[in-house]
């Protein structure tokens, strides 16, 4: 690390030669320096006689804990403090700030999190500390001004897999490229979603109105899991050999009534996963649940028959008495598990090897629980006013 | 002479009755007969409750300007923007429709996405890809249509003989008449001062713009010449 830092540093400098009238800037970043060792990084860049040098990032490890070895946003002020007072104890730091202009760049300090300060629970006075660190005067503008909220992913866009001392899992959270930037509704549904206008998702499926955003959904149904069901490499034949690309099928659903299929191909085994969660957000729909006897509790299996088809295969749902559980191969079962279905006996005929259209077909029964016109619906229904007419002042406005 | 009498005669005037030589299905219930040359004559009866029943769909819609209107056709081109104007709908600038136009909502497309809540189309054969846009997204589409159209996707069809300018614009005057009469613009039986005319498509000749031939046929030769000078400039390059 500090040879990286020194790297960085070198760099900046090579080829440059001291002259009067030359301005020389140094920049260095991911300064990770435990006090095992002294170091004279500073002396060395002090060497090359730069007028200023700039922290571009992570200017001390703050969340990495060096005994234990583990990544975890830093939750102590003081142990925060501590780290910045590493480097700024140093004998050659301290040499360097007085004759040297130092400014830097903001830095979150989630050091490999890359998700814009997301899991730093210090994120507001590690900014402050950051600043004082830098030598910013207490009432400098910079001190009120609003972080960008940019992180640069580093295995994102990247061909880079392994992931350097990297993050378990579990703490990475959903990745999404530019950390959490705001969302600006592109439809009229997104605007009306946004402004709460929209009291529940059942409004929007009530008058079938197409949900072309995925943040309408994460909206409404904050616990959605995401199980992706299949995953394999296609290719295409290209002159200069195959382009093999990823497909991911993920299927989305709250346990309860919604159920959302969705796939994509991407490049990368993650950006295939994260569009087809995307995907299948698009997609969602409602599931209709029904009794198989007696109307005692809540309903716990498909209200009728229902049947659907995709390619060859044909998925046959048929209501099952409670506590049977849900009697079906491995892949449907969990797209049944998803919708919230407890009990359920299912037939399949065709090619259900073929997992794609397996998944489809199944997803096919379960939206035909709400075509299904059950003798309860004979009613008639008072015909209501889509929310686009509802609300058509509000958006008129917001032009 | 009653209301209902005067737009139908001229509804007549303006040809609107006639149809082509081919009969659709879908059309078959707004054909009256068949004429000597074998043209289909549709049932003017139809076409005026039609306009008047396609005019409260558009007056029931609050906000005026999510009402779109589309003509691909020069033919219908002005008669659209017109009713656009007096009825303040939006209407297609151009006579393509971009792909695209109520689907694509991501900001890379021109942002020419537009999201209205009633179509009105001119030619479901010319304007379709409109129709089929408006089919994914829950959009009501009215449409002008001869005997030898389809209605698939169209929820109200206005029969017309939409080959010439004449009959589009009648049904389009008539259209904006009827909505501005429901919105109170004008009184029930009051004569609206426009005139058809203003809706109808007139074909702008280069003598009208005071281009004459010599002009042009002295430009077409500069381009020539000029390209002729490059072919010049080419060879020596080589």
């Amino acid at each position: 690390m500090l040879k990286l830092l020194l790297i960085l540093v070198l760099a900046s400098l090579f080829l440059t030669q001291a002259a009067e009238n030359q301005l020389t800037i140094a920049f260095g970043s991911c300064f990770k320096f435990y006090r095992t060792h002294d170091t004279d990084v500073f002396q060395r860049i002090q060497s090359f006689n730069p007028k200023y040098f700039f922290w571009l990032g992570d200017a001390a490890y703050i969340d990495y804990m060096p005994i234990i070895g583990i990544w975890r946003a830093e939750a102590n002020e003081t142990r925060v403090k501590e780290k910045f007072d590493i480097t700024n104890d140093d004998k050659y730091y301290a040499q360097f700030k007085k004759n040297v202009i130092i400014k830097g760049v903001y830095d979150d300090h989630d050091s490999n999190e890359n998700n814009g300060g997301k899991f730093n629970p210090l994120k507001e006075s590690a900014k402050q500390l950051y600043l004082d660190f830098i030598g910013e005067s207490k009432d400098s503008p910079l001190r009120k001004q609003d972080v960008e909220k940019r992180g640069f992913g580093r295995g994102g866009r990247g061909q880079r897999e392994r992931r350097e001392g990297g993050a378990p899992r579990q703490n990475r959270g959903p990745r999404r490229f530019g950390g959490e930037q705001e969302w600006t509704p592109l439809t009229k549904l997104g605007r009306l979603v946004k402004a709460g206008k929209i009291k529940s998702l059942e409004t929007i499926f009530q008058f079938s109105i197409p949900i072309k955003e995925y943040q309408i959904v994460d909206h409404f149904l904050k616990n959605l899991k995401e199980e992706p069901l299949a995953l394999g490499p296609v290719q295409k034949q290209t002159c200069a050999g195959q382009r093999t690309r990823f497909k991911a099928y993920v299927v989305v659903g709250d346990g309860h009534q919604h159920i959302g299929l969705g796939w994509k191909s991407a490049k990368e085994v993650q950006g295939a996963i994260k569009g087809a969660v995307i995907n299948a957000k698009l997609n969602l729909i409602p599931v209709r649940k029904g009794y198989w006897g007696n109307k005692i509790a809540q309903p716990h299996t498909v209200p009728c028959k229902v049947t659907g088809k995709e390619g060859s295969v044909r998925v046959r749902l048929v209501p099952a008495p409670r506590g049977t559980g849900i009697v079906a191969a491995i892949t449907s079962k969990k797209v049944l598990q998803m919708a919230g279905i407890q009990d359920c006996y299912t037939q399949s005929k065709g090619s259900t090897r073929t997992r794609s259209n397996f998944l489809k077909a199944t997803f096919h029964a379960l939206k035909e629980t709400y075509n299904f016109l059950t003798p309860d619906l004979w009613g008639h229904t008072k015909l209501e006013s889509t929310p686009f007419q509802e609300h058509s002042e509000y958006l008129a406005a917001l032009k | 002479m009653s209301r209902k009498e005067q737009d139908i005669k001229r509804l007549i005037a303006s040809q609107c009755h006639i149809g082509t030589k081919q009969l659709h299905f879908d059309m078959k219930r707004y054909v009256s007969h068949r004429s000597d040359n074998g043209s289909y004559i549709l049932n003017l009866e139809e076409t005026w409750q039609h306009i008047k029943l396609a005019a409260r769909v558009i007056a029931a819609i609050d906000q005026p300007q999510d009402v779109m209107v589309v003509s691909s056709r020069p033919i219908g081109q002005r008669a659209v923007i017109k009713f656009a104007h007096y009825t303040q709908a939006s209407s297609t600038r151009s006579a393509r429709w971009t792909p695209g136009t109520l689907t694509n909502q991501s900001n890379s497309a021109s942002g020419k996405f537009q999201e209205p809540q009633l179509l009105i189309v001119t030619d479901p054969h010319l304007d379709r890809q409109a129709i089929v846009e408006a089919s994914y997204v829950n959009i009501p589409v009215i449409a002008l249509c001869n005997s030898d159209t389809p209605l698939q996707y169209v929820d109200i069809p206005i029969p017309v003989g939409n080959r010439d300018t004449k009959s589009i614009s009648m049904i389009y005057w008539l259209l904006a008449r009827e909505v501005k009469i429901l919105r109170g613009e004008l009184g029930q039986n009051e004569e609206w001062d426009v005139l058809v005319d203003l809706f109808y498509h007139k074909e702008i000749t280069n003598d009208q713009l005071g281009v004459t031939d010599n002009l042009v046929k002295q430009e077409a030769e500069g381009e020539d010449h000029e390209q002729q000078v490059d072919g010049e400039k080419a060879d020596k390059d080589w």
